[in-house]
């Protein structure tokens, strides 16, 4: 018999995960709004399936610098959260974050780490709330990981988790800022099927 | 002056939340994960602590268990992130006064550590 895990994912079901991600997405955007006292907005929301050789173009190529906050997904379903920046990003994020004007900080120390876990903390909160009350289902995510290293060396770990099931990764990204300061980001989140099918399943029950 | 008790393991977090106390006229004292929680609060004794969830070596619902036990009057408001229903519930029930969830706002906090002191 196969695999259900193996089987790929249908038309709907990938409908049905970019309409929830991207409201979930939306609600991400609120929480960081209230964090930092003022309206973040959302560009696009985009959903679609990356094959796996493919991945570290998601961050920018293998050669980029960046900083990243990762959080693995468990519970009832499995998956993956990657906030990425590139790093003068990173560093304008924490100076709105510690309401400091632009430029005050240049290297991410402990204080400044922890800024950018929280930003990764409510937005993925915020996000998984989004998915529960739409599936029913229970999701936690594990305490944030912050890094600043090649985009290769960050993806690496999640696709040897995802490569276990599938040999493309489904993604949904998003850039978020404001008008007056720079704090383009991108957060890329990558469910397992089970968390598709589950989001799918209790679209049509509905 | 009132004392108040912080703990999570996010230094910005502690740092936001002990400026705005700090501000408002209370005395804070500070901790990043459950077991210096209870070490600080051992030590200290203070009035009340705000004690984060999401904590690596002790989490915040274990450390609420041991402080119940050590003072069973311990007051205690939880710092939850969205999506912690489960285990705000436990931790109310596991005596818990109160949870905020982040990000919180300056009232919000104000309001809390005013309930649990008077």
């Amino acid at each position: 018999m196969a695999d259900p895990l193996m089987e790929p994912l249908s038309e709907s079901d990938m409908e049905a995960w970019a309409q929830v991600s991207g409201a979930g997405m939306a609600n991400a955007l609120r929480g960081l709004s209230k964090m930092l006292g003022q309206e973040i907005a959302t560009g696009v929301v985009s959903t679609r399936r990356v094959p796996l050789m493919e991945a570290t173009e998601l961050l920018g190529g293998p050669e980029a610098a960046t900083a990243a906050v990762y959080f693995a997904l468990s519970g009832d379903a499995q998956g993956h959260m990657v906030l990425v920046y590139v790093p003068e990003v990173a560093f304008e994020l924490v100076d709105m974050a510690m309401g400091d004007p632009p430029g005050t900080t240049k290297d991410l120390g402990e204080m400044e780490r922890s800024v950018l876990g929280e930003v990764g903390n409510v937005m993925g909160g915020y996000f998984l709330q989004t998915l529960g009350d739409t599936s029913g289902m229970s999701l936690r995510m594990s305490p944030p990981a912050v890094m600043m290293d090649m985009a290769g060396a960050i993806i690496d770990a999640v696709i040897a988790d995802i490569m276990v099931f599938s040999d493309e990764v489904v993604v949904v990204e998003t850039e978020f800022g404001t008008d007056q300061r720079r704090v383009h980001g991108t957060f890329l989140v990558m469910p397992s099927p089970t968390l598709i099918r589950g989001l799918s399943k209790s679209r049509r029950a509905a | 002056m009132a004392k108040i008790l912080i703990v999570d393991d996010a230094a910005f977090m502690r740092m936001k939340t002990t400026k705005l106390l700090a501000e408002n006229g209370y005395d804070v004292v500070e901790a990043s994960n459950g077991a210096e929680a209870i070490d600080a609060y051992k030590r200290t004794k203070p009035d009340c602590v705000l004690l984060d969830i999401t904590m690596p070596d002790m989490d915040g619902l274990t450390a609420l268990k041991e402080l119940r036990q050590i003072d069973p009057e311990a007051r205690v408001t939880m710092l939850t992130a969205m999506g912690q229903q489960s285990i705000v519930l436990d931790a109310l029930k596991s005596g818990a006064k109160d949870f905020i969830v982040k990000p919180f706002d300056s009232a919000r906090v104000l309001a809390a550590v005013q309930k649990m002191i008077a």
